[in-house]
């Protein structure tokens, strides 16, 4: 940043050096020919200035000329606010906690809407999903499913346990008994092997089980 | 030579980038004899203020209208900045021509005689 502001800076010089060049040339063109014109001698020079008009204002409308300026009056601001906060300190801390709450705050509930509400469920159709909370008994469930023209009814049981019986002690475990169609309907299928069919849910047929990802491995 | 006072004319705004556009396609020239030329060529009516003068000029430049380059003229001894137009300047200075001559026409047409009913 002192490298960038001294290059600035030194270009910025040059061309006030060059400037100062230009309007010197012109002054002892003009004090010449007020020369010529036959002004006294300590004169001219005089009247050469008073043509010119005011020398600052001048350089001043060609500095604007040159652009730039918001830049240079920017970096000046910067560093003024700078100087401030370093006088300070206090008020810096708490400006700065307040900004770090701020932050940090939004920067949470953003993470909780994006996971809830702007980020699609991973289903082939998210937006025809529908839950509808409460629980209804096993027959209501087929009942319905005969009944509905309008939509695919898919059921699970919450908060189930089972037994898993593998190489010596049997574990509870987390799980659910779900319709035959809860896979087709959410439009997922198994990593491995196949997920639930029609048919998987008729007395008798219904040995099957889908394991998850994590009580595979 | 000089006009009195009151029949100098201020220049009429955004007309100054057009004189010396128009006054470097003669050649190049530096920031005094631009303003002389158009004081000269317009019979001191025109005014150029060296306030707007040297502000116009690093404009013009700033925009690739004109180059400058300092050089030392044949009947002179020291440098002088010279200010040459380019060919972005030369069509800018055309569009700006018709411009002008659009609005000059239209004031002479509000501004014409008077016709007595």
């Amino acid at each position: 940043m002192r490298s960038l502001s001294a290059w600035w800076s030194k270009r910025r010089e040059a061309r006030e050096q060059e400037l100062d060049r230009e309007l010197q040339s012109h002054l002892e063109v003009e004090a010449e020919e007020q020369r010529d014109a036959g002004a006294p001698e300590g004169e001219s020079r005089y009247r050469a200035l008073r043509a010119m008009g005011n020398t600052t204002l001048v350089k001043e409308d060609v500095h604007a000329a040159w652009g730039g300026r918001w830049l240079e009056q920017a970096w000046q601001d910067l560093r003024y606010g700078f100087r401030g906060l370093r006088r300070n300190p206090g008020f810096t801390m708490v400006a700065a906690l307040s900004l770090a709450l701020g932050i940090g705050g939004n920067t949470a509930v953003f993470t909780l809407v994006n996971a809830f509400l702007l980020q699609r469920l991973p289903y082939s159709e998210p937006d025809q999903l529908v839950e509808v909370t409460g629980s209804y008994p096993k027959g209501a469930i087929v009942a319905l499913q005969q009944v509905s023209r309008s939509m695919d009814i898919a059921a699970y049981t919450p908060d189930s346990e089972f037994n898993l019986k593998a190489q010596g002690e049997a574990q509870r475990m987390p799980g659910s008994a779900v319709s035959a169609n809860l896979f087709s309907v959410l439009g997922v299928g198994a990593e491995l092997g196949r997920a639930l069919r029609t048919g998987d849910d008729q007395p008798g047929q219904d040995g099957v089980v889908v394991l998850s990802d994590a009580l595979w491995r | 030579m000089t006009k009195d006072a009151s029949e100098r004319r201020e220049l009429l705004q955004g007309t100054l980038d057009m004189l010396i556009l128009r006054t470097l396609l003669l050649g190049a020239a530096h920031g005094h004899e631009i303003a002389k030329h158009i004081q000269r060529t317009s019979d001191d009516v025109l005014q150029v203020e060296h306030g707007s003068l040297y502000p116009a000029l690093h404009r013009l430049e700033r925009k690739g209208w004109v180059v400058s380059k300092w050089e030392t003229p044949n009947d002179r001894k020291r440098e002088f900045k010279y200010y040459r137009l380019t060919a972005a300047g030369k069509k800018q200075l055309i569009a700006e021509e018709s411009k002008w001559k659009q609005l000059a026409g239209a004031i002479a047409r509000v501004m014409g005689p008077v016709t007595e009913g």
